[in-house]
Parts: C-alpha cells; structure tokens; sequence
C-alpha cells in the first residue's frame, strides 16, 4: 500500500541514477568478498568481520536499489554525469569501512588473539572516519596521498585493500562494473564515457571494457615478474605492480620505493608507470603487433617526449643547484620523480632515509615537478592531470586563433590535431572543450592553495603547498611532508577529498552533480 | 572441444587481441605467482619468471614483424 506514493515520489531521472549507483554498489561489495582471500592466507582473522560487514553494507544497498529501480530508463548524457560522481563518491565513502571498521574491532577482539598489527597507532588512525574516508578516496581516485604513518605495519589485509582501491580505481569502478554488470544497450556507453574515457576498443561497449580488463590483468602479472625479478619480495612486487600500472603509488612500506634503495627497481619501475600512462586502445593495438602506434599516435609520442624533456630538465636542475654531482644518481632520481609526477603515480625515492628529501629539493625542481602532475598522461588510461591530449588542442588552438590575423578574411582554414583536421565547428568545440576544464582545473588548485595557506598558517613555504595541492588533484600522491593524519588539518582533509574526487572525474561531472543537488534543494535557480 | 567453448575460460580468451600465447600467458601469471609463494626465489622459479616477461615481450616483437609482413591482413586488426 505505501509502496505506491514513494514510486512517483522518485522522478524518472533519479531512478536511473539509483539503479546504477546500486549496481556500482553491488560491484563494492563483490570486491571486498574477494579481498576476503587475504586475511584467510595470512591468518589476520581479526579483520574478517569488519570485512564482511564492509562488504554486506554497499551489497545490500546496492542490490536493493537495483531491484526497486531496474526497469528505470537508459540514462541520458546528464544521468551518466551524475551516476559517474555520485557512483564514485559513495564508493569512496563505502569503501572506507574496512579501514574504519578494522581500526575499531581489531584491538576489541583481543589482545591476546590478534597480532600486534590490530593495535598500532598507524591502524589507530583510521578511528577517525576522515582519515579512513580519506584513505579511501585517494586510493580508489589512484591519488596515492596517505593518512598511514607507517604502511608496513598495517594489517596485510588493508595494505592489499588499499592496492586493490588503486588498481580497480585505475581503470574506474563504472568500468568495471560495466565489465560485470552491464547488459549491452543499457546506456553502458554514457556511463562509460562519464568516467572521462571516449575511445572504444570494440564497437561494442561491453566488449571494450573487458578487453581494457583483458589487457590489464595480462601487464599487471608481467609487472609483478618484472618487480620481483628486480630483487623486490612477492608480496611487495605484487602491491607495487599493481599500484604502478593503475598510476596509484600506494605502498606497502614506510618509504615508499626508497625503503629498497635499488636502482635496478627504480628501472623496473620506469617502464611499469609509463605503461599505465598509455591509453588502453594503443595497448591494444601494440599487443596485435602495430608497434608504430609508439611514436604514431600523438598522445603516445608525446608522453615519450614529455616524460623525457622533463626528466632531463629535472635532472639538470638538480645538478645545477648543487643536490647532486653530475652522475647515474642525479639522472636515476631526476627521471624516477619526474615519471613517477607525470604518470601522475607517485612512487617516490627521494626520501629523506636514504637521500634529499623530495621536500628539500629546490622550488624550481619542485615546481617543475608540479607542472608535470597538472599535466599528467594519455586521456584513455590510468593517469590523472588534464591529460596530454588537452594541454596539446590548448596550445595547438591557440596558435590557431593567433595566426588567423595573419590570413585573409575568406581564407578557408583547419585545426589540425595528430592526424585529425577539424571542421571550424569541431575545432572550435575541442578548444573551447580543452580551455575550459584546464580553466576550471587552476581555479580549484589556487582556491585550494589559499585553503592550505591559511590553515597550514604558514608552516610550510609556498612551493611545498602548490605542489601538495598539485599532486592531490592531479590524482598523483608525491608529498613534500604535508599530508599524514596529524600534520594535515581537517579542512584541508576535506578539500583535499574533493580535489581527489574533482580530479578523477575531470570536474564536469561533479560541477553538474552539485548544481542538480542545489537545484533540488532549491539553493540554486 | 575448443578452449573457447570451456566456461569461465572461454569469455577470457574471447575478450582478448585473440591471441592463443598471450591468453596461455594470461593463465599462466596465477601459476607463476604461485609457484614463486610456495617455492621462494629459487633457480627454477627465476627462470619461468624470466621467461615469462621475455615471452611477452618477444611475442610482441614477432606479432610487429608479422604485421609489418602482411600489412592489410584485416582479420588481425581490432574491430
């Protein structure tokens, strides 16, 4: 009897993006299942509860979302918008359980029956659902930043959660869900488009995000023997090449990639990030043997032009202010960090345990640095930042409208990018596209900036705060100190979460998202 | 019976570059790891470690030559 009034209470709109955000739901809690392996093989049986729980909460939402509003309509451009930040901000928030549910039951189950690892103060700090909802933003956006003072010490069951948040983050939860989920002509193309990925691998949509899944499991196994063969642990080499590929940089140890002080891992490691920068239909054709797609495809060509005039400008950089002497060390910290900020990754190796600290380094270095997380890689893979592709049709767009002057008024002329030439109607669409977001993209790191500045109350110089809130939103995770559980302060935590959110999603989405929520708030009109 | 008719199996490989070595070597990569969790670094588990990522690679490199041989053989590009 009472079903009937709620039914037309829920406008056609939201039904949609309710039985989607339920199905991305259903997905969380399939994956916390699956987590449940890790516990059982290491004996950390303290946390199987709170796993369970984690897993049955966004599960039972989900599937009841699902079933009440399954026969909702296809979602338009606007619902795939508004599933694709919902989606991902409650998976953030969901998400977050385990380490908070872990933090609080651990030590309640016993002293005596659990290890040592239910009861540091490094678990302790996930207490705070901040910092747990925080961790978990950072991991499923593939931030990277971490409210975990030492990961070493941390059950292995949340180490692998946070790499398993990174590595589905990567390739993105609609992604996935679609991959599972999905039945072909349920708007999976909208959805799938909403998460900022356009190209297709096959006509089909669903054949396309298993094949992204396909490729992905394929270089994540060669990543892990690469790694291992480097002379890391399995258990590490499995963590690490999972959060490398996806462009993550979570780690299970307290210095990140520094704790090895290896070169030959900071080699390996190279190519492993430069990977998950390339966008997954060039793997594809690399995989089917077009090895030219290298250098002939233009985003692909840049991220080797890119990545290699940054690191040779890092390094110079650091010779020339004294860090380092002209040698291998200048040149394997010089293009370790630069990859690791522009693959929007996060790995680090200049940590002050066994070198200059990455916050130490000078402020022209840093904010080089910087540049390369605001840029970040190919649109169509793992990476953060504007993508390549943008910062291009920006610079090539405005070379356009300033040689116009030079050229008769009746002159017919095309943009041309890569191998495509625009119509003036495309051409103008793309730029105005590209200015846009990239506008929008500096407008939320100085109100960030200012937000730093003024809670942080001046204790850090100002190219530690740029480059903190840099690689926050562009989904990177270096850190020049600023971010842990006590150093950073609450309103910070907070805007930082949504320069994490903003950034995975590439702002559109979430600015369509907030101005629907005032609208049916009647905030906004 | 075809590999690709086999459940679970069967939709792997199909989602795929359509590649018997690559899907041979994407069921491998479970075993690798682990042979590598119960064994340890030994001889034997560097090795098929080693192999592993030189089979990839090489497989790559041959695919690229064999393109680079028969250039409009449709059936090898993406659909």
């Amino acid at each position: 009897m009472s079903r009937v009034p709620i039914q037309t209470a829920v406008s056609p709109g939201t039904r949609t993006v309710a039985r989607d955000v339920g199905r991305i739901l259903e997905a969380l809690g399939g994956l916390l299942v699956l987590s449940l392996v890790v516990p059982l093989v290491f004996g950390e049986f303290f946390v199987v509860p709170a796993l369970l729980i984690a897993a049955a909460v966004p599960f039972g939402i989900g599937r009841a979302l699902y079933v009440r509003y399954q026969d909702a309509s296809a979602p338009t451009k606007y619902h795939g918008m508004v599933i694709a930040a919902t989606g991902w901000l409650l998976v953030a928030v969901f998400g977050a359980l385990p380490f908070f549910l872990v933090a609080w039951t651990g030590p309640a189950l016993g002293a005596e029956l659990v290890p040592p690892a239910a009861s540091t103060p490094t678990l302790s700090a996930f207490r705070d659902p901040l910092n747990a909802l925080f961790e978990s933003m950072s991991g499923f956006t593939g931030t990277g930043l971490t409210m975990v003072d030492d990961e070493s010490v941390l059950p292995h069951t949340l180490q692998w959660w946070r790499t398993f948040t990174e590595w589905v983050g990567g390739v993105g939860v609609i992604v996935l869900t679609t991959a599972i989920l999905a039945r072909p002509g349920s708007g999976s193309l909208t959805l799938y488009e909403s998460e900022a990925r356009s190209k297709k691998i096959h006509p089909s949509i669903v054949s396309t995000v298993r094949t992204i899944w396909w490729i992905f499991l394929i270089f994540t196994f060669v990543s892990i023997a690469v790694l291992w063969l480097a002379g890391m642990p399995l258990w590490d080499a499995i963590n690490h090449a999972m959060t490398g590929l996806s462009t993550g940089g979570f780690s299970v140890t307290d210095a990140s990639i520094g704790t090895y002080d290896s070169a030959v891992i900071d080699f390996a490691l190279v190519p492993i990030m430069i990977a998950g920068s390339i966008a997954f239909p060039i793997h594809f054709l690399i995989l089917k043997g077009e090895l030219r797609n290298l250098y002939a495809d233009l985003q692909t060509r840049w991220v080797f032009l890119y990545m290699g005039a940054g690191s040779i400008a890092v390094t110079t950089l650091l010779v020339t202010n004294g860090v380092y002497p002209v040698s291998l060390e200048a040149v394997r910290y010089g293009l370790f960090q630069f990859v690791s900020a522009a693959t929007c990754t996060g790995f680090q190796t200049a940590v002050g345990l066994t070198t200059t600290a990455l916050g130490e380094w000078p402020a022209s270095t840093q904010l080089l640095l910087s540049g390369g997380m605001v840029v970040g890689g190919a649109a169509g893979s793992t990476v953060g930042g504007i993508k390549i592709i943008r910062a291009l049709t920006l610079a090539k767009g405005i070379r356009f409208q300033v040689a116009d002057v030079f050229y008769p008024e009746s002159a017919v002329r095309r943009l041309k990018i890569g191998e495509r030439v625009l119509t003036p109607e495309q051409g103008h669409r793309e730029f105005t596209e590209a200015a846009i977001i990239i506008l929008l993209w500096i407008l939320f790191l100085l109100v960030a900036i200012v937000v730093l500045l003024v809670s942080l109350d001046g204790q850090y110089p100002l190219e530690n705060v740029v480059f903190e809130v840099a690689s926050a939103q562009g989904n990177v995770g270096l850190s020049t100190g600023i971010t842990g559980p006590e150093s950073l302060p609450s309103v910070a935590k907070v805007t930082f979460l949504f320069n994490m959110w903003v950034g995975r999603l590439e702002i559109i989405p979430i600015l369509v998202t907030l101005r629907s929520a005032f609208n049916i708030l009647g905030v906004y009109r | 019976m075809s590999p690709e008719t086999l459940p679970v199996i069967g939709p792997i490989i199909n989602t795929g570059p359509n590649d018997r070595l690559f899907d041979g070597l994407l069921f491998l990569g479970p075993i690798l790891l682990l042979l590598i969790a119960v064994l340890g670094r030994r001889p034997f588990t560097v090795v098929f470690a080693f192999a592993y990522v030189i089979a990839f690679l090489a497989h790559i490199v041959h695919n690229n030559l064999r393109m680079d041989a028969a250039p409009n053989d449709e059936s090898r590009r993406p659909g």
